[in-house]
């Protein structure tokens, strides 16, 4: 019996064995892998970089080498084990061989690289959600750590929502990456907006008889205890025929400023002309960036299809404004871009922590890009006001949503690339010449896993830590917590 | 000493009691008999019913489940409770696909619940009857629901309940078989530990029903029949709240009922639930019955009365509707894209009731006679109104639909029964719910279908219908890599495996997709410009807005064909001028169409419009005909006179335009 199993574990071993194949013929391209992986600038500490072998053979195999280690994998789904990802990614590149054997004939596809870089935030937070129009029944804001496949939910909607009482969730954001000081909106059933302070739960309501909506976009204040919000009246509707299915506009929007300290709310900006929107602050949070539409139409019962009707022709430009923590107090805005002459629209400004850069992103017309196939992230340097469509960066399909990393070296932003309707998260590298290495969806334990999964993740953010209450905490303080009102409070100018 | 006359008559008498007894046995063992049958011959001809006369029903509850062989939808099976019989139940639902094996497998599982609950609490003689009632409770559970089809969000209900109710006889016919405490106990525990992410609150109510087995049993001594109660109800009660913390899916005051079926609508909820919940319920109540009660042989009436109440039960419960079912059908032939049997699934219908109507309108009329006011005629009307065959708007849109598609909406549309009557049903389901992916589909309103196809599957779950419509959606607005998406998971099918690989080949970049159907017929249709739209659930108005807009710059004679056909259809006398206009200069038409000739000849006479068209002396005749029946039978009210005039016109469009008035459009 042991003669028998020796020979027997002898002859596994031995079909496991994966050498690279001594005869082959060379294939003078690289395999086609998803996600695309090829010549890719990835993290040190990201989670392995699993891919498929895209192309049909009866066998496949890959050998993924560095100056810090080696490994071959079997199979058309190549799952690298971390131990042995963690011992490649010591060294500054990896190079990917793929060889696949069709009728007793092997081939070598020209090998690949996968550069290794500077380290990333370990955690991110995104929302989970179906491309859906109305009906939003199955809602979560996940968080995942980079460094391996371990996901959890922070919260979902189906732990309150009943039957008839839907509960959307949506706008999850963090001070300065860390996770003590956080929010997010439930809206209808027992909502709120849910802010931890200090890791102490609050839940607020922060509309307000002079404001037009309670909190929507928000921006934290970097250094006081103050966040930026946007209000709006936010409508949809669905284009009959066009590609881009859906349309969503506001009806009206301001700027407003949640005092978290003294619990008060005061406008930032509110001109009935203008659709002020996606706050975002400068790194030392004295200068507020927003965009902004200017729009003019009646305030009646028509004013919402006059919106969609005229919608193409909604065009959002970027402005900032001199802020004082210290005082509270606003200068005058200022225009920064003006894409709408030359009929396009920007949004979601976001800063980099060295505040060099801005990225945003930029469509035809409109302000919510996701929906917009022509959609792409372009970069503004502040220094210098130098406007690039970065390289490389954005596909045929929407780029939307982005977020940069704690130190600036890497952001992550959503992108409808790989089918035209699922949002996928997707990384890019930001040299120190503002350069942005090629894109790559951010790694799956099952690298299928982006084309079987059929939600769409949103409004990617980068934590430096983990959020520590509890999705049955968080659940349990929304189900019994009544929002408490936010008294307003007047705006100061200079 | 015993004379031998009255030895023999003590053995006469003797003789005579054991033959009474050996009668009375024989009777008994005769009625057993029966009665051990009966179940498996009512079984019997449910599956038959299933089979052959609800297999639309179960098509459709097959359409909206889905069951991949796929790790991925394994794990996302056990994200709630129950996880295991949620999986389970679409593993089996799929065979619904063929109604005559789903429709075995479920009734085969009906009996096994059956014989397990004789066995799991010993019932003889008359309390065997009592088994019936787990089954009986879930055969009104999935035969109750009508409409409720389309908004149930479990997928799996039709064979996890029954499954559900199969695990809670188990833990019974177990404790049964364990004779140490200790060991039942532990049996017990871990059944509801190890049960409840697996089997929900089946498993709860199957720990319960052999905690009472305990309970009730007097031999066991008192404090350990306590300690059993106890234990089962803490671990119970317990057990969902520690383990609260590993799922995110779900209310904590859910836990408890967990594994059965819920509804998107809340008003369905109770409705739905309670014959399953009462299935569950009577288990317990059988666990409960002292032994005394089950062993109580009673006479045959009682049982065969309770069998007979079972299937009174089922009857009464069992929905039973027309209108729906001929809908369904229709559901299944448009799915199919079989457009003739469309027509003539509707049509069958509409002729099935000829004979009611007349029966009805002859009632109707004598009941009218002896009315003398107005509210008592207004009463008779409103009483006979259902009594007349009427269909329901979605079996108007779908017989619409199959005609434009075959090209005979001109010609056939108006001669068919319409009407708008409303669903049998708790709540309206909205129409593009129910059918909307279809007719967006179909008439080529791809981001409406989307936006339906995206709706029911947020709402109530990806299913296999949704997974079709959204890839051949795909493929017509030229969105490969999202066909693949959803064709991929079909390939994870066993019933649309076939047809995904075939749809695969039209990506493969060789083929014309508008020479091949669906979608030549489809992309014509979709020559409109872009246009900001909301249908807020009510596909017919959305389809009359689309096609009674300004005719597009680039129009197909096809659009024309059916902008003309939804002129039509809203009774539009400047809009059936002006569609008229475009399809003539459009269409080659030798012949006018039957229903375009009738329309016309009655604007004419209505609206002079200086629009001269050679109309068939047989169309002459018959707008002759109905200006004559007009003059010598003056309408009353339309609901009074439409049955008399249908009996004559109702083929022609002159009826269609005065006689369907102000219909309801969802």
């Amino acid at each position: 019996m042991r003669k028998i199993a020796i020979s027997a574990l002898i002859l596994i071993l031995t079909a496991c064995s994966s050498k690279a194949p001594s005869a082959f013929t060379k294939v003078d391209k690289v395999p086609t892998v998803f996600p695309d992986y090829t010549n890719i600038t990835v993290p040190c500490n990201i989670a392995p970089m699993n891919f498929l072998i895209d192309q049909e053979a009866d066998r496949y195999l890959t050998v993924l080498e560095s100056e810090s280690g080696k490994v071959s994998i079997k199979g058309k789904k190549v799952c690298i084990p971390r131990s042995k990802w963690q011992a490649l990614t010591r060294s500054p590149q990896i190079t990917v061989s793929v060889y696949t054997r069709n009728k007793g004939q092997w081939s070598a596809y020209s090998p690949f690289s996968i550069n290794v870089s500077d380290e990333i935030d370990p955690f991110i937070s995104y929302r989970i959600i179906m491309p859906s129009v109305e009906c939003y029944e199955r809602l979560s804001i996940n968080e995942r750590d980079l460094t391996s496949f371990s996901e959890k939910v922070i919260y979902s909607n189906e732990m309150v929502q009943v039957t008839d009482k839907g509960q959307c969730i949506n706008c999850h954001h963090y001070r300065n990456y860390g996770t003590d000081n956080m929010q997010f909106h439930a809206r209808q059933y027992m909502g709120g907006t849910i802010m931890s302070v200090d890791g102490q739960l609050r839940k607020i309501n922060l509309k307000t008889d002079s404001t037009i909506s309670a909190g929507v976009y928000p921006a934290w204040h970097p250094t006081h205890d103050y966040i930026a919000y946007s209000t709006n009246k936010t409508h949809q509707s669905i284009h009959s025929i066009d590609p881009n299915r859906m349309e969503v506009a506001d009806e009206e929007s301001d700027l407003i400023l949640y005092d978290i300290r003294n619990n008060s709310v005061s406008v930032i900006e509110n001109d009935s002309a203008e659709f002020e929107c996606f706050p975002a602050w400068s790194p030392d949070g004295r200068m507020l960036y927003y965009v902004s539409a200017h729009y003019i139409a009646p305030f009646d019962s028509k004013r919402k299809e006059q919106i969609f009707l005229d919608s193409r022709e909604i065009r959002y430009d970027l402005y900032c404004k001199p802020f004082d923590p210290d005082t509270r107090t606003w200068g005058k805005p200022v225009l920064l871009f003006e894409p709408s002459e030359s009929e396009r629209s920007a949004t979601l400004p976001r800063v980099s922590p060295d505040g060099k850069l801005l990225m945003f992103s930029m469509a035809p017309y409109g302000v919510f890009h996701i929906w917009h196939r022509e959609s792409d992230l372009w970069v503004l340097n502040l220094e210098d006001g130098s406007i690039w469509k970065p390289e490389g960066l954005n596909s045929p399909e929407v780029e939307s949503y982005h977020s940069w990393s704690s130190d600036g070296k890497w952001v992550i932003f959503s992108t409808r690339r790989e089918d035209g309707a699922y949002t996928r998260l997707y990384l890019t590298h930001r040299d120190e010449n503002d350069r942005f290495s090629k894109p790559f969806a951010i790694p799956q334990k099952d690298p299928s896993f982006n084309r079987e999964f059929m939600y769409s993740f949103n409004i990617p953010e980068f934590m430096k830590e983990p959020v520590r209450v509890s999705a049955r905490v968080l659940a349990s303080f929304i189900r019994s917590t009544e929002a408490s009102p936010v008294p307003y409070s007047q705006k100061r100018e200079e | 000493m015993l004379s031998l006359g009255r030895f023999n008559t003590h053995a006469r008498a003797l003789y005579f009691d054991y033959m009474t007894t050996v009668n009375i046995k024989r009777r008994v063992f005769q009625s057993d008999n029966l009665f051990r049958l009966l179940p498996y011959i009512l079984s019997a001809i449910l599956w038959s019913v299933l089979a052959f006369s609800e297999h639309y029903y179960l098509k459709v509850i097959e359409d909206r489940s889905l069951f991949l062989f796929d790790i991925q939808f394994v794990m996302e099976s056990f994200k709630v409770p129950g996880g295991f019989l949620g999986l389970t139940g679409s593993f089996l639902t799929q065979f619904l696909h063929l109604p005559w094996l789903g429709s075995l497998f479920w009734v085969i599982l009906l009996l096994v619940i059956y014989q397990l609950t004789v066995r799991a609490f010993n019932l003889s003689g008359w309390s065997m009857s009592l088994a019936v009632l787990p089954p009986v409770l879930l055969i009104i559970g999935n035969m109750s629901l009508g409409y409720g089809v389309f908004i149930m969000r479990a997928q799996d209900y039709f064979f996890a309940t029954a499954l559900g109710c199969l695990s809670a006889v188990i833990p019974p016919l177990a404790v049964n078989r364990i004779s140490s405490f200790s060991g039942k106990l532990l049996l017990i525990a871990l059944w509801t530990a190890i049960g409840f992410p697996l089997l929900g609150t089946f498993a709860f109510t199957g720990s319960l029903s052999a905690a009472i087995l305990i309970f009730c049993n007097r031999e066991i001594p008192a404090q350990r029949r306590l300690i059993t109660a106890a234990t089962t109800i803490a671990l119970i009660v317990l057990v969902p709240l520690l383990t609260y913390g590993l799922w995110t899916s779900y209310r904590m005051t859910d836990s408890w009922r967990m594994g059965l079926p819920s509804v998107s609508e809340e008003s369905w909820t109770r409705a739905v639930t309670a014959p399953y919940q009462l299935a569950l319920i009577s288990i317990l109540v059988i666990s409960a019955l002292p032994h005394r009660f089950k062993d109580k042989d009673t006479s045959p009436v009682f049982r065969a009365v309770f069998f007979i109440i079972s299937v009174a039960a089922v009857w009464l419960f069992w929905f039973r509707n027309e209108n729906f079912r001929t809908e369904l059908a229709m559901y299944d032939a448009i799915d199919r894209m079989d457009w003739e049997q469309v027509t003539a699934i509707y049509r069958k219908t509409e002729k099935s009731h000829a004979r009611s109507d007349a029966k009805a309108y002859a009632s109707r009329t004598a009941k009218l006679s002896e009315a003398t006011d107005k509210d008592a005629i207004e009463a008779i009307l409103d009483k006979y109104d259902k009594h007349f065959f009427e269909p329901t708007r979605t079996m108007v849109l779908y017989r619409d639909l199959a005609l434009v598609k075959t090209d005979k909406a001109l010609d056939e549309a108006f001669s068919m029964k319409d009407g708008s009557r409303l669903q049998k049903s708790r709540t309206q389901i909205p129409m593009a719910l129910q059918s909307g992916k279809q007719l967006y589909f179909h008439y080529g309103l791809t981001n409406l279908c989307y936006r339906w196809c995206f709706e029911d599957a947020v709402e109530h779950g990806w299913n296999a219908g949704t997974l079709r419509y959204m890839s051949m959606l795909s493929i017509l607005t030229g969105e490969r890599n999202l066909a693949i998406k959803y064709l991929n998971r079909l390939d994870k099918t066993i019933f649309y495996r076939k047809w995904s690989r075939q749809c695969r080949t039209l990506l493969d970049g060789t083929h014309d997709i508008s020479k091949i159907a669906p979608y030549d017929r489809i992309l014509p249709l979709m020559c409109f410009e872009d246009n900001m739209t909301n249908d807020m659930a009510k596909s017919e108005s959305q389809l009359i807005r689309h096609f009674t807009r300004p005719r597009p710059a680039g129009a197909t004679p096809q659009f024309d064909m059916v902008a003309l056909f939804w002129a039509m259809r809203i009774q539009s006398i400047d809009g059936f001028w002006e569609r008229l206009y475009y399809y003539l200069n459009s269409n080659q038409v030798k012949t006018l169409p039957r229903s375009i000739q009738e329309a016309a000849i009655l604007y004419n006479s209505l609206e002079r419009h200086g629009v001269e068209l050679s109309y068939s002396k047989e169309i002459s005749d018959s707008y002759d005909r109905f200006r004559k029946y007009v003059e010598s039978h003056p309408v009353r009210t339309i609901r009074e006179s439409a049955y008399p005039y249908s009996r004559q016109f109702g083929k022609t469009f002159f009826y269609y335009y005065y006689f369907i008035r102000d219909l309801q459009t969802y």
